[in-house]
């Protein structure tokens, strides 16, 4: 039988990668304004190049960001595909759960109501 | 890597022990799920689903399949507050869900965690689908 696991996991490391506010900063610069090397993110952002470094290699290991060297620097350019990756496993989750707990509401209420409608003298102390 | 989840929760006009029996109990878990669900609710317990209401995406959101199978094992099990799992299947890739009763006022709360597998345990999750 042919394992129907994917490999490793195609977005632990993104959404992580995805889940800190300056890092999501950096990726609207790097979208907006084009390839970049460090020091050029941290000249408009309020956080340090050593910073800027830290979390550049946290969306590099996502896969979010891409390096490529232009002479003495390092310049980093979005790579869309893995977000756009991330973002759909998020959009189906979310819907997977919201027609699950649709159900979950329907089987809670009809338990409810049954519970309601027993004679008095039948119901059970709950906690 | 905490941050990597997606998390929800839903209240029900229900006492935490009817709201534990609609997760703690694998025939109740299978009828909101949407699927039969073959699993006893005990830490270790390996078990499956065949049927599912939610599967590849669509214009109009999730399609349901009746011949959807997916692998469950349970990792954690606290009766009446928490429920652990591991499930992967042929549409979605390996995840954890966890479940925690939480009492309200009136009502009780279920928060649902569902966070994708790192590559260790994504390995043991094959393991269960191939020997399925």
């Amino acid at each position: 039988v042919t394992p129907i696991v994917r490999g490793p996991s195609e977005y632990n490391d993104v959404l992580a990668a995805l889940s800190d506010p300056m890092r999501q900063r950096i990726l609207e610069r790097l979208s907006t304004d084009g390839p970049m090397n460090a020091s050029e993110v941290a000249s408009v952002l309020p956080i340090s190049r050593q910073a800027v470094v830290k979390h550049l290699r946290i969306l590099e290991s996502g896969g979010l960001v891409g390096a490529r060297t232009n002479g003495r620097s390092v310049e980093f350019s979005v790579r869309p595909e893995r977000t756009v990756q991330a973002a759909r496993w998020l959009e189906q989750t979310a819907s997977d759960w919201e027609q699950r707990i649709d159900a979950l509401r329907r089987l809670a209420q009809e338990r409810s109501d049954c519970r309601d409608a027993e004679p008095t003298g039948s119901r059970t102390v709950r906690p | 890597m905490d941050d990597s989840h997606f998390t929800t929760h839903v209240d029900l006009p229900v006492a935490p022990s009817d709201a534990w029996e609609l997760i703690g109990d694998a025939c109740a878990l299978g009828a909101w799920l949407g699927g039969d669900v073959d699993l006893e609710i005990e830490p270790g317990a390996e078990g499956s689903m065949t049927g599912s209401m939610t599967g590849s995406m669509s214009e109009t959101g999730s399609v349901g399949d009746p011949d959807d199978f997916t692998v469950i094992l349970v990792e954690e099990v606290v009766p009446g507050e928490r429920l652990g799992l591991r499930w992967a299947s042929a549409s979605k890739s390996p995840s954890t869900v966890v479940f925690e009763i939480v009492p309200m006022a009136e009502s009780t709360r279920i928060i649902i965690t569902e966070r994708p597998v790192p590559q260790g345990l994504a390995a043991i999750t094959g393991r269960l689908c191939a020997v399925r």
